[in-house]
């Protein structure tokens, strides 16, 4: 009887899950507990249950805290928090393509290596540049009404400092655009399958003169739709990408 | 009560059919009580062949019934419009083929938009005896399951239907009575339903019409599967009542409008909205 409480209290600490359904092997995605946005994050999300829907949202802080379009992603930011973004889903909300957040919190996190390790081995630092990533656990409590579908991770990132909309576009077809920034872009599009990055809203121009990939949701997957950004180019390099993409 | 797993296949028939003896009382009840009212001519679709219309249905809520019948918050503004297309058709005075089909539109302020054609319903309804209709339908998937649009799934209902008339307090009342049921094996939940109609003249082209109907989940569906508070949940119940006015502008063309009303539900949407239509008859 001793050995059967013994085994089963191991059982228990160690079948359990960690936190809801995050495995241990998933905790280097994890905010680690020394990050200075945690304390901050920890603060808000314990006050109120701050992601059940937009109003709970705005009441908590953060700005203009609005499904998009198609993913209904919540994409935001918090003045405690200068130099990060938020993403998340909402209580609300149904799963996006029946898929769990920490889904698609994983994938941004895993493109966005991929990313940046192309980057480093290139030595194309000067030119992008790719925001860290991490995946902040919400507290159990508050909890949202139980008939709600209750989102358990949020995701933070750096901010990018990116150009507005218009002033992206104006980057896009300037002279800051060269062959050789339209070569390596290339070669990333087309080794990681960043199939969503040839959407300027995904690939934008930073302040500090890089592009930033910001949607690092989809990679490994082709073909790549390089027409996209054709017509954001200036006339002359119009014609060197669709040369180049023809022919690569 | 959910009830999920070959292994309570013995438990779900005893339940299925205490719950269709209820239904089955019900029935006898209302047509026996029917059958010896005196009776009147019943409205001038009931002997046309062919009868083409065109319905649509606006619907909005932001709150729902949860598992209990609790009326709560959504937090999801839901709007719902819905064109139907009816064409019946009766070869015989004993039996009318019907096939539906409808395109929805629906907005939700977390979900997005979604629009497409829900699934489609054949049927073939079957005079038994005298004032004793049955009916079989299929349920046609036009697609893949989407959440607030379709289950994407094929069904089968089986309903038997008493139709007779009376007179209350001098007015003529034709009435239609049926229950049903309505299987989808696994998901979504199968389905008691009854109907209640009843219409009755105003002037000599213009009819009062009011409908109530049940459609009473047996919970044996698939939970999670297709979450949604507000319409199409695996596992919901409905009471509903609509109320319209249904009249001829030709000899052979009509119209509808009318509200309905959500009276109880469990994981479904609450509130109402409006309907309307034209129909064609051959």
């Amino acid at each position: 009887m001793a050995w059967g409480l013994f085994f089963s209290t191991l059982l228990y600490f160690f079948a359990v899950p960690t936190f809801y359904i995050f495995s241990t092997a998933d905790d280097v995605y994890l905010m680690p507990d020394d990050h200075p946005a945690k304390v901050v994050l920890d603060h808000i999300f314990s006050k109120s249950r701050a992601i059940l829907d937009t109003k709970s949202m705005v009441k908590s802080g953060f700005i203009n805290p609005y499904p998009r379009k198609f993913t209904r992603l919540v994409v935001t930011r918090h003045p405690s928090l200068e130099g990060y973004i938020i993403k998340t889903y909402l209580d609300a909300q149904r799963y996006y393509k029946k898929k769990s957040e920490h889904h698609y919190w994983k994938l941004r996190i895993q493109g966005a290596q991929a990313i940046r390790n192309f980057i480093e081995l290139h030595e194309w630092k000067d030119q992008f540049k790719v925001p860290q990533k991490w995946i902040y656990a919400l507290p159990e409590t508050p909890a949202p009404p139980a008939e709600l579908l209750r989102k358990n991770y949020i995701l933070v990132e750096e901010d990018m400092e990116i150009y507005s909309r218009k002033e992206n576009k104006m980057q896009w077809a300037s002279k800051t655009v060269t062959p050789d920034l339209l070569n390596h872009l290339f070669e990333l599009l087309n080794e990681l399958g960043l199939h969503d990055c040839t959407s300027i809203d995904n690939i934008p121009f930073s302040k500090d003169g890089r592009i930033a990939f910001i949607d690092t949701q989809t990679f490994n997957e082709w073909p790549i739709d390089y027409g996209k950004l054709t017509p954001y180019l200036s006339e002359e390099m119009k014609h060197y990408w669709v040369q180049k993409t023809k022919t690569d | 009560m959910i009830l999920i797993g070959s292994d309570k296949k013995y438990i779900d028939i005893i339940l299925i059919l205490s719950y269709l003896k209820i239904m089955y009382v019900y029935f006898l009840l209302a047509s026996l009580v029917l059958k010896f009212l005196p009776c009147y001519t019943l409205p001038l679709w009931e002997e046309a062949e062919m009868q083409v219309s065109v319905r649509s249905f606006s619907y909005k809520t932001d709150h729902f019934w949860n598992k209990n019948g609790r009326l709560k918050p959504s937090y999801n503004d839901f709007k719902q419009w819905q064109m139907n297309l009816w064409v019946e058709y009766s070869p015989f005075d004993s039996d009318i083929f019907a096939l539906r089909g409808y395109y929805d539109s629906i907005q939700e302020s977390m979900n997005g938009n979604t629009r497409g054609f829900g699934d489609a319903e054949f049927s073939w309804a079957h005079r038994i005896a005298d004032t004793y209709w049955s009916r079989v339908m299929i349920i046609i998937p036009t697609g893949k399951e989407k959440a607030s649009l379709r289950y994407g799934r094929l069904g089968i209902e089986a309903d038997l239907f008493y139709s007779n008339c009376f007179t209350l307090f001098n007015f003529p009342i034709g009435t239609l009575c049926g229950v049903g049921y309505r299987a989808y094996y696994g998901f979504p939940s199968d389905q008691l339903r009854a109907y209640l109609d009843l219409t009755s003249h105003i002037y000599s082209n213009l009819y009062w019409f009011c409908r109530t109907q049940l459609e009473y989940g047996v919970f044996n569906g698939k939970r999670q599967e297709h979450f949604n508070q507000i319409v199409l949940n695996p596992n919901y119940r409905l009471f509903k009542v609509q109320l319209s006015l249904v009249g001829f502008l030709a000899n052979c063309v009509y119209f509808d409008v009318g509200y309905f009303q959500h009276i109880w539900g469990e994981n479904v949407g609450n509130n109402g909205g409006v309907i309307g239509g034209l129909g064609v008859i051959f």
